[in-house]
């Protein structure tokens, strides 16, 4: 959607599949991309583990260094075996005094009273858990930063994966200076200017007075809870270098161009919202990356702390030297993105969807399938020559779809009845079955001799079957019409047999050993192919899978002249009763066992589809195909012919936008607009929808239902921007609020509509669970807040009303103003006046102060 | 005899015409989807909402006197809690992503205006167009003096609505291929409120081997398709009043069979707009096919007889799905 005259520069020192990536800008903007890609660092990175005051190498120039581990290690031991004695940090630390860490405890435990008064509501909960373990980590911190200002190691950016954290352990540092008076001097006169723009009592916010004492001792904090101002001022003065320990989230790792000479983890585990995992590779360079100033030091250092374990090599290696995780499409359809591409001509959602960059492989594979398709096409068309039957009008379509049909249940139904015992007990030498296995063009009627066991485990028979697919041999056979074609197909046959028998006359010897022991030897080659009479036949051995039906004929054979003797008299005398058979059902297979009376099987499911199953070879039998000496040529042929259409649907369904993976969701979401009335059959945009299409700070479909159910009638401006806080803040922690009944209402009202609009969603497919829906998209915690703001109390009295920092409260309040602005516009859609006026009282109301002081950025500091 | 004037077009009918043009127009009245008669309200009535408090009150409504009164004569539309009266005759009224076809009145500082038939002229921002060649560029002072080489006073374009501000003024951009300079066709006017909404407003009627733009405004462009075209950019509409040579050239680069399919959609669609039925490819080409089969001649489409005849083909069609449903 970008205009086409915009270039484009993309940087990254943590996407891997940058050729893949660059590949897929290239193909949806028509336009050649140059890749340059280096592993070369300005300012090398060294990273270490710190345990006990002491710093372990552990990889440098990215070779990792397992000794440094090691060594980390054996210290770790050493000083387990060793008691524990006195204040962990002046054990080994040579930088540090025992006095000196001492004297930490204290100060920090003294100082406790004073920022215990003034500490916002995360500071409360900051020193719950200050246990022992907290101070040991108090102390652990002054030997960690003398450590570094003894090596000049400073200034120090210290991650820590929590607010909390960051406050906790900033706060924790209460005794230490690193600052000069001239520095201090500076840091003093920049506070001041930075925070003239903000007023009287907002200059007197408890966080803004607790992060100036820290900066001018040299310590920095900065995280998404503070006020964009005080983060502002926290960045430039860590760009002038004169804070020496920065404690921060993530977020200053992205977006700031703030780099130290050192980096420190707190840890390398983090929270990211759902459950404590370790970071992930790409996390660790793009943070340790800050490390390291170009020209002015020669090398970055990264440390790793390590409070009471060290951790796995392992796990170690992967985060230092693991590949980054490949860059994946986090392109999410919303309805507002529906709405705004279905109102305009020029661009299709189906469109928007092609060019995302996950359906970027199923692109590039597209040229090829189109190639592929042609060639499917192609083959198709020659293919389609009419299969000429020997027995007039070409019923084989039928016969096929009834035989894969009938293939299928018997599959199924074959596991079924041939495990069952009725069904062992019938196969003995005699029965005639129905048999189907490669060598015979049809399925033909075959007589067990002996059950054999291969060593393959499952049950296998010797039959003896009448062959008429003609062996090459005799062509004497009256069927064999085009004996060339036959012959090959047969000689195909068999070879198909041998494998797919699993290469039986290989096993043969074993088979017949087996026997062996029980009656007799088969001294016949299996499979025996003969004739008798003008009619062919074969012994042969087959498997389960190979009997179609079991007769309820039985006609007595001689097993042992048939296979110790290799008797032609007694083949011929059996194929004879055979043929006699056949012969007395005409165009029909013999009747067949009954599943229920012979077989007594009783699983309702079986039976069914036995009976279905019966039916379809019934109708297999009349087809006139049946038994044709063609068939078996004619019926692959057309396997091959419908093989090849089903590819050709496939690949046409593949090229086609239904198969794009957002499809479904796509269709789903339609529907729902459509139930809703922002969209008509016809895919136009209503009144609702063209609402919709102006509010995108919030859930649009909530919003807007919100709004054409007039919520906000009887609320005045002051409550309802209260309310509509709650589609933007996000924050799922926050303390519950105080609301008067008004409110209560009107929030009631609010979450039964997101309720049912969860539900409507969920019915039409998509992956939602209306309650957490509702609890997801609304956000009640600061409603309280944001009224008592919207009517005027001063910043640091609606702070005390809730858990939430400070900067999260003024970020949802800018951004609420951008609500306030979408409502607006809503309503100027639907010709309210009053809703209109009301909105703009809102924005009015809570646009004020500290919440909307401009940035230091945009304005420059004033001088 | 009894003459009917309707929407700029005089008709003369006789008198079992008229009373075949009654008829229909009664069936229609009952046919199935058309408002409930209590859903027209005229200027000052009351509207009646069950609670005035609750309702949002849309365009169209006022609350006087703690009643809720229509301030347009039309028909009531109810959304959920909102109210609105829509009009029965109105101006267009822009919304973004509307394709619109407009005719330039004024040109103006890095700005064409434009009359698309809203309430006030629309703007066309120097920014908002491709330039010749398709290179995307800064515009410069250069740029501004050329403008009138893209579009002058009295040319028609293609457009679509960018935005609506909320001081009412819309402007609109031809960022696309499809937008820009019309030629070689016919433009014809019919009430925006006729047109009904669609998700495509360019089609293409192969058949006819024309192309038809059917601008949200009430404005329909129809011309010779674009592909049987030879592609010149620069070739000039073919009502120009001077004659340079390329202009007769694109004049005789359509055939006559062309030019009659454009004369005798246009004429459909005045038919329509006449009638007062909803304008849409469907019913367009419906009547096309009609004034075929009947075979009447296209000057004749705008005679009594062809005005009578879509109206009883519309009531019937209405009716009859009357009873299939």
């Amino acid at each position: 959607m970008l205009p086409d005259h915009v270039n484009m520069v993309l940087l990254s020192a943590t996407v891997p599949n940058a050729y893949e990536f660059a590949d897929w800008i290239g193909r949806t903007k028509q336009k050649k991309i140059f890749v340059t890609r280096t592993s070369q660092r300005p300012v090398p990175l060294e990273h270490c583990l710190y345990y006990s005051g002491e710093l372990y190498k552990i990889c440098e120039n990215k070779l990792f260094l397992a000794q440094g581990v090691k060594a980390a290690k054996d210290a770790f031991n050493a000083k387990k075996s060793t008691p524990r004695a006195g204040g962990s940090s002046g054990q080994a630390g040579s930088f540090t005094a025992p006095g000196r860490g001492a004297a930490g405890h204290g100060g920090h435990k003294n100082s406790k009273g004073a920022p215990g008064q003034r500490s916002s509501a995360s500071m409360v909960m900051a020193q719950k858990n200050s246990s022992g373990g907290w101070r040991s980590e108090a102390s652990q911190w002054y030997s960690l930063i003398k450590n570094l200002s003894g090596k000049g190691f400073l200034p120090v950016v210290v991650f820590c994966f929590s607010k909390n954290r960051c406050d906790k352990s900033a706060d924790s540092l209460t005794a230490i200076d690193l600052t000069s008076t001239s520095e201090k001097n500076e840091i003093r006169v920049f506070c001041n200017k930075g925070f003239s723009r903000l007023r009287g009592s907002d200059r007197q916010l408890p966080q803004v007075v607790r992060v100036e004492e820290l900066l001018r001792r040299g310590i920095g904090v900065h995280h998404a809870g503070l006020l964009p101002i005080v983060k502002e001022v926290v960045e430039m003065l860590f760009c002038r270098g004169v804070i020496k320990v920065l404690f921060s989230t993530e977020t200053f790792a992205m977006g700031v161009n703030a780099p130290a000479r050192t980096v420190a983890f707190h840890s390398f585990r983090k929270h990211d919202g759902k459950t404590f995992r370790q970071l992930l590779p790409g996390e660790y360079t793009q943070m340790a990356g800050r490390a390291g100033r170009r020209g002015l030091d020669k090398v970055g250092t990264v440390i790793i702390m390590c409070w009471d374990e060290i951790p796995e090599e392992a796990d170690l290696m992967r985060l230092l030297t693991g590949e980054p995780t490949n860059l994946e499409s986090q392109f999410r359809l919303t309805y507002n993105m529906i709405l705004n591409l279905l109102r305009v001509e020029d661009l299709k959602v189906e469109d928007m969807l092609k060019r995302s960059f996950a359906e970027f492989h199923a692109q590039r594979a597209l040229p090829e399938q189109q190639q592929q398709l042609k060639e499917g096409e192609g083959e198709l068309l020659q293919m389609n020559t009419t299969i000429n039957c020997i027995l007039g009008d070409p019923t084989i379509e039928e016969y096929f779809e009834l035989a894969v049909e009938a293939e299928g249940l018997g599959e199924e139904l074959h596991e079924a009845v041939m495990q069952s015992k009725g069904v062992q007990s019938l196969l003995v030498p005699g029965r005639v079955v129905v048999v189907y296995t490669p060598p015979l063009p049809v399925p033909t009627l075959g007589v067990i001799l002996r059950a054999s066991t291969p060593s393959s485990g499952s049950k296998n028979w010797i039959i003896l079957a009448v062959n008429r697919g003609s062996n090459a041999f005799d062509s004497s056979i009256s069927k064999a019409t085009s004996g060339d074609s036959l012959s090959e197909s047969i000689t195909d046959g068999y070879y198909i047999s041998r494998k797919s028998n699993r290469g039986l006359e290989d096993e043969y010897s074993v088979s017949s050993r087996a026997s062996r022991k029980s009656a007799g030897v088969v001294k016949v080659s299996l499979p025996h192919y003969g004739t008798t009479g003008g009619i062919g036949y074969v012994a042969m051995e087959i498997d389960n899978k190979a009997i179609v039906s079991i007769c309820k004929s039985k006609i007595p054979v001689d097993t042992v002249r048939l296979l110790e003797d290799v008797s032609s008299a007694a083949y011929s005398l059996t194929v004879q009763q055979l043929l006699q058979l056949e012969k007395q059902y005409p165009n029909q297979d013999p009747p067949v066992l009954d599943l229920v009376k012979d077989l007594k099987l009783n699983d309702i499911t079986i039976i069914e589809k036995y009976y279905k199953r019966q039916r379809l070879l019934e109708r297999m039998a009349m087809n006139q195909c049946h038994r044709c000496t063609l068939l078996h040529e004619h019926y692959n042929q057309f396997k091959k012919q419908s093989a090849l259409k089903e590819r050709v649907r496939r690949l046409k369904y593949e090229l086609s936008d239904a198969a794009l993976q957002q499809m479904p969701d796509f269709q789903q979401r339609i529907e729902v607009l459509q139930e809703v009335g922002c969209i008509n059959s016809e895919l136009a945009v209503q009144l609702k929808g063209r609402v919709a299409c102006e509010i995108n700070s919030g859930d649009e479909l909530i919003a807007t239902e919100c709004l054409f159910e007039n919520q906000l009638v009887d609320l005045d401006a002051a409550e309802a921007v209260a309310l509509l806080s709650a589609l933007v803040f996000q924050q799922k922690d926050a303390s519950e609020p105080t609301l008067s009944t008004r409110l209560r209402a009107a929030k009631d009202r609010m979450t039964a509509t997101a309720i049912r609009l969860g539900s409507l969603q969920a019915e039409h497919g998509l992956n939602i669970i209306p309650q957490d829906y509702a609890h997801d998209t609304l956000k009640f915690g600061l409603v309280e807040v944001v009224y008592e703001w919207a009517k005027g109390t001063p910043f640091a009295e609606i702070c005390e009303l809730t858990n939430v920092p400070e900067g999260s409260i003024v970020r949802t309040i800018v951004r609420l103003d951008e609500t306030c602005r979408e409502f607006k516009n809503a309503a100027r859609i639907i010709g309210d006046s009053t809703l209109y006026q009301k909105m703009s009282d809102a924005s009015e109301a809570i646009k004020r102060d500290i919440v909307f002081a401009a940035s230091l950025y945009v304005t420059g500091v004033p001088s | 005899m009894e003459d009917v004037s309707s929407r700029g077009l005089h008709f003369q009918l006789s008198d079992s015409q008229r009373n075949r043009l009654r008829k229909s127009r009664e069936l229609l009245r009952e046919a199935p989807g058309n408002y409930h008669p209590s859903a027209f309200v005229n200027i000052a009535d009351p509207i009646h909402v069950e609670n005035e408090a609750t309702v949002l009150k849309g365009h169209g409504t006022q609350v006087l006197d703690g009643q809720l009164l229509a301030t347009l004569s039309g028909v009531v539309e109810r959304v959920d809690q909102l109210v609105t009266v829509k009009p029965l005759r109105c101006r267009y009224n822009a919304e973004t992503g509307d394709v619109v076809v407009g005719r330039i009145t004024e040109v103006g500082t890095k700005r064409w205006k434009v009359d698309i038939n809203f309430r006030q002229d629309v703007h066309l921002m120097l920014s908002a167009v491709n330039l010749p060649g398709g290179i995307q560029r800064r515009r410069t002072v250069i740029d501004e003096l050329n403008m009138r080489s893209l579009f002058e006073e009295n040319d028609l374009i293609s457009a679509e609505v960018q935005s609506v501000h909320s001081d009412g003024s819309v402007h609109l951009h031809t960022r696309s291929l499809k937008y820009g300079k019309l030629t070689n066709g016919q433009l014809v006017k019919v009430p925006p409120y006729l047109v009904k909404r669609l998700k495509q407003h360019f089609h293409n009627l192969k058949s006819c081997a024309v192309d038809m733009i059917i601008g949200c405004n009430g404005y329909i462009w129809i011309c010779a398709a674009v592909d049987s075209l030879p592609s010149n950019p620069e070739i000039e509409k073919i009502t120009g009043d001077s004659g340079a040579p390329e202009m007769d050239s694109c004049n005789e680069s359509i055939s006559l069979k062309v030019r009659e399919n454009i004369c005798r959609l246009a004429n459909s669609i005045r038919v329509l707009s006449a009638l007062g039925f909803l304008i849409y490819p469907d019913t367009i080409i419906d009547t096309f096919d009609a004034s075929i089969s009947k075979g009447v001649a296209i000057k004749d489409m705008l005679g009594a007889e062809f005005l009578v005849m879509i109206a009883e083909r519309e009531a019937s069609r209405r009716t009859k799905n009357n009873y299939m449903l």
